[in-house]
């Protein structure tokens, strides 16, 4: 439950998890990681599904962060005037119709500069930038 | 109970899921047995359609839930409430076999010495 996958062929891939590789999905609250008298990772959640507190031992314990712009994009934008969005990344012209183009003519995004993409999403956003570029020196020199 | 019930006192019984403590072979037997078991995505279909759950607290979904986290006595308290009608299988939209999971665990705690009744 409140898994949902978005994108072609990860439910399947959800539910391959389940079925061929027995993995087990638990929803929960994570209130603390502690480590044991053994060296191990102890993580206590609310097991909200159950309704109960749980614990558990683990051994690799990968946290999910929020992904932001680099620093480096960061003063790329303050030094060349480039606009920032909402969401801290590169605004682009148009987020449906532009999303390669930028506010200054000749500069180009492509990638995760505007956006957090997957790969698939960044080798279309490249492959559109690539063409935006190609379009961009054609109306030039015509 | 202990002495300590004269006094008006009981000791509470612990309400963490020791998630590597519990015996989880209950469920491991299941899912053997029946491998869509493992597909439930915890949405409460056949708890939603289920009659006994309705004249009850009986819960599959919650079932489903401990035996997988290895609360199994909890499980075998209740299991015996279901009547097997199987409207619970015709609703899972993961195509989970509920009435054979019920069943199966039936049987493993049968199998099993600890939970035999």
């Amino acid at each position: 439950m409140d898994m949902r996958m978005g994108g072609a062929l990860y439910e399947e891939l959800y539910r391959e998890a389940q079925e061929s590789h027995g993995i087990n999905f638990i929803r929960g609250k994570v209130s603390e990681v502690s480590e044991n008298i053994n060296n191990k990772l102890v993580v206590k959640v609310e097991d909200t599904l159950a309704g109960r507190p749980l614990k558990m031992e683990l051994d690799l314990l990968v946290l999910m962060a929020g992904m932001e712009m680099s620093e480096s994009g960061q003063k790329v934008a303050t030094a060349t005037g480039l606009l920032t969005g909402e969401n801290r990344f590169f605004a682009p012209a148009d987020h449906h119709f532009g999303s390669n183009k930028s506010n200054i003519e000749g500069v180009f995004f492509a990638g995760t500069c505007t956006a957090p993409l997957n790969i698939t999403e960044t080798i279309s956003h490249a492959r559109a930038a690539a063409s935006d570029v190609v379009e961009y020196l054609r109306t030039r020199n015509d | 109970m202990t002495d300590m019930g004269k006094f008006g006192f009981t000791i509470l019984k612990e309400r963490h899921i020791d998630y590597d403590a519990n015996d989880k072979s209950i469920a491991e037997f299941i899912a053997e047995n029946e491998p869509s078991f493992r597909l439930c995505i915890e949405c409460g279909c056949c708890s939603a359609t289920c009659t006994t759950g309705t004249f009850t607290k009986f819960s599959l979904r919650e079932l489903q839930i401990f035996l997988k986290r290895g609360e199994n006595d909890y499980v075998r308290e209740n299991i015996s409430k279901c009547m097997l009608c199987g409207k619970c299988t015709l609703v899972c939209p993961r195509g989970v076999n509920t009435r054979n999971v019920i069943t199966l665990a039936k049987t493993a705690f049968q199998k099993t010495e600890k939970y035999a009744v």
